[in-house]
């Protein structure tokens, strides 16, 4: 047993039990995001409503997390997705991952719901229970401070709810080491329904590899090629805000602006933004995941203005265009303001800003009032606004209650014509940028298992307008770095969605793969350095081949589960009705013939049905999953079976 | 004389990320093992409301990775915070 704790805890909050399973059992799911996936779809009975006992969620390592492979301190929280009852996986970073391996866990599997609060304390290959009512209606820096001091070890690494997750609110995330998101899902408000408010992980064994020289002199090679990528570079430099170059040098980059009605921002706007003045005025160090050479975090000090003495770790990308651009506020106090305190309240970002900004949006195009809103005047670019709601939100006040329901539901319940006005991916919330112009990139986050999010298949080889010959060498697809074509993107996204969930399985960030630079960890690497790392022999095709598993098993939850098909494909109203504005892409939206062209693509690439959208009998036998077979079949989500007309040869 | 003797590490703190590579690699050259408690000379204390980060090295147990050709710790600090300074 290599690279590996060995152990599966399965808790169950109702009747206070631990069992302990072999996480050898599960190899064939490699780990993280394969595992939790696996077993949301094998535990959680399609009747179970998210936030009911019967949900599970799912804390995942992989095999390379708390060894030296790059970036390998990404946590996997898997779950029923609470706003769109598909599949949910969350992913954050820190350092809670490798401690919680180096506890005795590669998994937590908990279910149930817990009688009163309570918190989960695991430590040395044990798993404590404790009484937590004296953290409920703490924020979640409070929590995490209450448990170190009352834990006493400064080592302890913590996963809290806030407020929003006590009170069940569909955006509700989980915080890590105080400034790391499990953002998708409402997976916080699936802990909230289990009264379960914090886990605290504490570990001090340590972990053996199969092959220890082998394992450090490939190690130490991938280190050296993420330093020499340009990509990378910029990230090292600049944090996470480098990655979008924030606007880019002149302004000019694509944005998410006023609830997505368009991708461009004024460009004194986007100036007042630059990553550079962050850089310059607040950064106090640069801060990494465990074991990390990218170094995408930052620490920020506010020195001045209404906010002084604000401290924290920040910024990302997604919180700058979430409570930045999409809420039109060049404000970079406020939006440091907003991160805290969603950070505190424990919310997602890209999912609160798409109901925030679709209240805005839907109040100033006159569709709903004052009498709607409590009396509040809701209009672009103001901070205070933004921070009330978010209160609002995660007491679930007023106004706020109907908003804390997701921008999805909070359309239905209004009506009025606000519904085309909701930015969203099968019921969640959307806050993204270049989703008009870069064809492969709106592909990937509108078919995503997990309702959005540019994670899941969304490759970002437009935005880095790779070569064709680089495209055809990696993908096989020539277009791979044109945005605006559709040809070849079915093939590309549907490539991403196998490729993806090997670092998700593994335990590294997307930032170390192909996601954002071809030169990175491909699928061979990854076969190389699991096999080293846990003697399991894999080659690329192997992995490549389960991620498609574990696409096609997160596929079939959301087809049972939540009754998908092909319609949950298509992009929202705004993004198909209300193109770019002006700038190099001018005009750019997303033609709805074009995109069922490239959607035929797409299910083509994947085996599936191109009328339904649905997965094939063909292709679950070809991938070994009889088990889903079954369930699909027992639940009459098949496409008809075409009937075949013998021909008589010869005779009459 | 021994090239300990000679020879320390020296961190730069203001670099430092906190990812706690060095302490992984410096297990690794002590037990063939990664762990950030046991087997290492370097700890990194991170302190999440503030910003700051203490690292100890404890030098009586640093042999400088005798054997490779930089001590593993250098050589997994993409900040280049840790330095080989003269003691004497």
């Amino acid at each position: 047993m290599y690279s590996i704790a060995g152990k599966i805890a399965w808790i169950d909050l109702s009747d206070k039990t631990v069992k302990i399973e072999s996480t050898e059992k599960y190899k064939k799911f490699i780990g993280g995001r394969g595992v939790g996936s696996y077993l949301v779809f094998r535990e959680v009975p399609e009747t179970a409503h998210p936030l009911s006992p019967e949900n599970i969620i799912t804390f995942n390592t992989g095999p390379l997390t708390g060894t030296l492979a790059p970036s390998s301190g990404r946590i996997n929280i898997s779950t029923k997705n609470v706003a769109t009852h598909g599949i949910s996986f969350a992913n954050a970073g820190g350092n809670f991952a490798p401690e919680m391996k180096y506890a005795g866990f590669d998994h937590l599997i908990i279910k149930g719901k817990a009688e009163k609060p309570v918190y989960l304390f695991i430590h040395d290959n044990e798993i404590e229970i404790r009484a937590a009512e004296h953290l409920w209606g703490k924020d979640t820096w409070e929590t995490e401070e209450l448990i170190i001091k009352q834990l006493a070890d400064k080592k302890i690494h913590v996963a809290t709810i806030g407020q929003a997750g006590e009170n069940l609110v569909t955006m509700a995330c989980i915080m890590f080491d105080r400034a790391r998101a499990a953002g998708w899902g409402g997976c916080g408000a699936v802990m909230g329904s289990k009264n379960l408010k914090a886990v605290a992980v504490r570990g001090k064994s340590s972990l053996q590899v199969y092959n220890p020289e082998h394992f450090l002199d490939f190690t130490k090679q991938l280190w050296k090629r993420l330093l020499k990528s340009n990509t990378i570079q910029l990230i090292r430099k600049y944090g996470n805000l480098g990655t979008s170059g924030a606007g880019g040098i002149d302004g000019t980059l694509a944005q998410s602006v006023k609830n997505m009605e368009d991708e461009v921002w004024e460009a004194e706007k986007t100036l007042k933004l630059r990553e550079i003045i962050f850089k310059e005025k607040y950064e106090v160090r640069k801060l990494a995941n465990s074991a990390c050479p990218i170094n995408c975090s930052r620490f920020y000090h506010v020195k001045e203005g209404k906010f002084a003495g604000q401290k924290l770790e920040a910024l990302k990308t997604n919180v700058y265009r979430a409570f930045g651009t999409n809420i039109d506020l060049p404000s970079r106090e406020y939006i440091l303001m907003a991160n805290e305190i969603a950070d505190r309240y424990g919310m997602n970002c890209d999912s609160l800003s798409a109901v925030v900004t679709w209240a805005i949006d839907i109040f100033q195009r006159g569709l709903i009032g004052k009498d709607i809103t409590d009396g509040l005047d809701l209009h672009w670019g103001d901070g205070d606004l933004q921070l009330e709601l978010f209160k609002l939100i995660a007491y679930r006040k007023g106004f706020g209650d109907i908003l804390a329901q997701g921008v999805y539901r909070a359309s239905q319940i209004i009506g009025k014509g606000t519904e085309k006005y909701a930015m969203h991916v099968k019921g969640h919330g959307m806050c993204e940028q270049a989703v008009r112009s870069h064809k492969g990139w709106a592909l990937g986050i509108m078919t995503s298992t997990i309702g959005g999010g540019h994670l899941t298949g969304a490759p970002n080889t437009e935005q880095r307008r790779l070569s064709p010959e680089e495209g055809i060498r990696c993908f096989g697809v020539p277009t791979a770095g044109e945005p605006t074509v559709y040809e070849g993107k079915g093939k590309l996204v549907a490539w991403f969605e196998k490729y993806k969930i090997i670092a998700d399985m593994a335990g590294l960030c997307s930032f170390t793969t192909y996601w954002i630079d071809t030169s990175l960890i491909g699928a061979n690497d990854f076969a190389k350095l699991i096999s080293l790392a846990t003697g399991w022999k894999f080659e690329g095709k192997d992995l490549l081949n389960i991620g498609e598993s574990i696409y096609n098993i997160e596929k079939a939850f959301n087809t049972l589960h939540a009754g998908f098909t092909r319609k949950d494909d298509r992009p929202p109203y705004k993004l198909t009705e209300i193109p770019v504005s002006s700038g190099e892409f001018a005009g750019e939206r997303l033609i709805p013939e074009k995109w069922e062209k490239m959607l035929d693509d797409y299910y083509i690439a994947h085996g599936w049905d191109v009328a339904t959208g649905w997965q094939t009998r063909e292709c679950l036998l070809k991938l070994g999953l009889s088990n889903v077979k079954e369930r699909l079949e027992k639940a009459g989500k098949f496409p008809p079976q075409k009937i075949i007309k013998k021909q008589n040869k010869g005779g009459k | 004389m021994n090239i300990k003797l000679r020879y320390c590490l020296e961190i730069d703190e203001k670099k430092c990320t906190g990812c706690q590579a060095c302490v992984l690699a410096c297990s690794y050259h002590h037990s063939k093992m990664f762990s950030i408690e046991n087997a290492s000379c370097i700890g990194v204390f991170r302190n999440n409301k503030n910003g700051d980060i203490k690292v100890n090295i404890d030098r009586s147990c640093c042999d400088m990775c005798a054997q490779e050709e930089m001590p593993l710790c250098i050589q997994f600090c993409a900040s280049e915070a840790i330095k080989i300074v003269r003691t004497i």
